[in-house]
């Protein structure tokens, strides 16, 4: 049966079943009285995204429960990652990456045209050109005024960083692995580093990381071995976060940088929030209470956010 | 003075094969770069550091070209044979990666430059940027739910037809009374539906500013698979207020050129767009209007 009344209206959540962010937020929202939907497998969730010339008509539906969400009953929508889909596990790869690239393309219009707010996905082709790992969006970060990180390309060049002792991040430009060149002892695949950095190249492999969420920020520093911990914001923090909510106009973001020539350079940008950032004390839940007071206005998000870790 | 072009593709591509076949402008000096070939002939070489830009030069023969030399460049990459497939030869395709990104991030105008009309990969929003582009589109429903599906179709008295959502080439169909029984597949993925429109086929060809058209005649849904022998192609004259649209749309984009799909309507005479493609397979048009297409491309990359 369809809602009436927006105060009943569901968060809905697209997120792995152990994200660390979601669970954060599934507590908060429990805590608040607030209605949340976690569907553990997309097979769970219908969409409809209906055009015409007069714009675009999204609908979500709850199969589990038989409700019919028009996006402009729901409390919002936050997309971490795709729930897993049970239905393509016996496909063969060619037409699972068919139903994938469907499954994509087809809550494009969801992300971009419903009218409820929605987090963790670009509603503007700037913002969509900005995120992820690949090198084209360096070059649209460049290309939107924001200071991108210098990617060594070519492998002679690499060699000779490594042959000078330097720490290259070999990125693979076919499938984003990843892996550390160190010295000129060849390459040794380092998953925890891999996992836990992002920087493309630094001789100390020290990186900052911006969490921006609406107008608040907090930072993280990622050194050695993939150790985590909270730093305090700078201006020069502060003054790179503003320009990046402003030119992407995205919500949620975090912007992984290096230093480089004495600033901060975004290595990339990203809407999700990988889980590793939960080892931060405090984070997993500020986010979710930012999530929920972005949500449904009026929540007691903010007692929530100052009484920190809660 | 003598203009550098730049020609990426393979000869594995009718449409390449027929641009390179075509008469060059003089003045010209075209560089051929056979992207089959990166693997095993070193034709492009990078070294340096990506920031705003690609550092690349290009071997041609005994001439080693920086892209600073290079005046312009038509480009069309296609998947790599299957024995270059990614899982096969990583170092061909991180070649063909390496040479998009120069060539989207290149100093001088490339027809189309990687990365131009992306949005032609997912089609509901393809199709509603149309729209806002000023262009009657068809009304659409992209859903993996039965009862919404059937909803849609109920509302589209004339038919409707289904086709991929993503970039991913599918045969568009009309939708039959066999295919409702077929709906409840919806759970396990997604389709896009859309009304039928009746009408003849158009296909306008943008290049910079100037506009070819063919029209085609076909029973099928999807003429591209009309294997009756009776389908006809002929020139279609671009009325100017169309052809300003086209233009406009294309440059939207960020193409140059452009392959945009439409129908004219039968009962109303509008023209309702389907697509925008951003790498057209041109050739076959290009044989029904005489060469004019290839010539205003050579012409484009000759003064642009």
């Amino acid at each position: 049966m369809p809602p009436s009344a927006r105060s009943c209206a569901p968060i809905l959540v697209f997120a792995l079943p152990d994200d660390p962010f979601a669970a954060a937020l599934r507590a908060r929202a429990e805590q608040q009285g607030l209605p949340l939907w976690q569907p553990a497998d997309l097979a769970e969730v219908g969409w409809a995204v209906t055009l015409d010339g007069d714009g675009a008509d999204v609908r979500l539906i709850d199969r589990k429960r038989g409700c019919i969400w028009p996006s402009d009953t729901l409390a919002g929508i936050w997309f971490q990652a795709l729930p897993p889909l049970a239905t393509i596990d016996r496909l063969e790869e060619r037409d699972r990456q068919y139903v994938i690239a469907e499954v994509r393309s087809s809550l494009i219009p969801v992300w971009r045209s419903a009218a409820c707010p929605v987090i963790g996905q670009p509603r503007s082709d700037p913002a969509a050109e900005v995120l992820g790992t690949g090198p084209e969006a360096r070059i649209a970060l460049s290309r939107l005024g924001l200071p991108a990180a210098k990617m060594t390309v070519g492998r002679e060049r690499m060699v000779r960083q490594a042959q000078q002792g330097q720490c290259v991040r070999i990125t693979s430009l076919t499938n984003g692995e990843s892996f550390w060149l160190d010295g000129f002892n060849g390459a040794q695949d380092r998953p925890p580093v891999i996992e836990r950095s992002t920087a493309i190249a630094s001789e100390h492999r020290a990186v900052r990381v911006l969490v921006i969420a609406g107008q608040d920020l907090r930072t993280v520093d990622v050194r050695d071995a993939g150790a985590v911990s909270g730093a305090e914001p700078t201006a020069e923090d502060a003054t790179l976060a503003a320009r990046i909510r402003a030119v992407t106009g995205l919500e949620l973001v975090l912007a992984f940088c290096s230093r480089q020539e004495g600033a901060w350079r975004i290595t990339r940008l990203s809407a999700q929030v990988p889980w590793w950032l939960a080892e931060v004390p405090g984070m997993a839940s500020w986010i979710g209470s930012w999530l929920v007071g972005r949500f449904v206005p009026g929540s007691r998000h903010a007692a929530a956010v100052s009484g920190g870790d809660g | 003075m003598t203009r550098r072009i730049l020609l990426v593709g393979s000869p594995r591509d009718p449409t390449y094969r027929h641009t390179v076949s075509m008469p060059v402008p003089d003045g010209c000096d075209v560089v051929t770069l056979d992207i089959d070939q990166l693997a095993t002939d070193p034709t492009i070489c990078l070294d340096g550091e990506l920031g705003g830009a690609v550092p690349i030069r290009v071997i041609d023969g005994d001439r080693v070209l920086a892209f600073s030399e290079i005046d312009s460049c038509y480009a069309r990459f296609i998947d790599p044979p299957p024995e270059q497939h990614p899982a096969h030869d990583e170092a061909a395709w991180a070649g063909l990666r390496l040479l998009q990104l120069a060539l989207a991030a290149a100093p001088f105008p490339v027809i189309n430059r990687p990365g131009a009309g992306e949005s032609n990969d997912t089609k509901p929003m393809h199709t509603a940027q149309l729209g806002d582009l000023g262009f009657p589109i068809p009304r659409s429903c992209t859903t993996n739910d039965r009862d919404e599906a059937l909803a849609f179709l109920m509302s589209c008295p004339h038919g409707a037809i289904y086709k991929s959502n993503s970039g991913q080439r599918s045969i568009v169909q009309a939708v039959g009374p066999d295919d409702l029984d077929r709906l409840i597949l919806l759970d396990r993925c997604p389709v896009l539906f859309q009304e039928r429109i009746h009408g003849t086929d158009i296909r306008v060809h943008v290049i910079g500013e100037r506009c070819h058209a063919v029209a085609i005649h076909s029973g099928n849904v999807d003429y591209r698979y009309d294997r009756s022998g009776t389908a006809r192609e002929e020139p279609f004259p671009v009325p100017d207020d169309l052809g300003e649209r086209c233009v406009r749309a294309t440059a939207a984009f960020g193409l140059a050129f452009a392959g945009i799909d439409l129908i004219q309507r039968d009962d109303s005479g509008d023209f309702v767009a389907l697509e925008a493609n951003p790498m057209p397979g041109y050739h076959g048009y290009d044989l029904a209007l005489d060469g004019a297409i290839s010539a205003s491309l050579w012409n484009y990359l000759a003064r642009t």
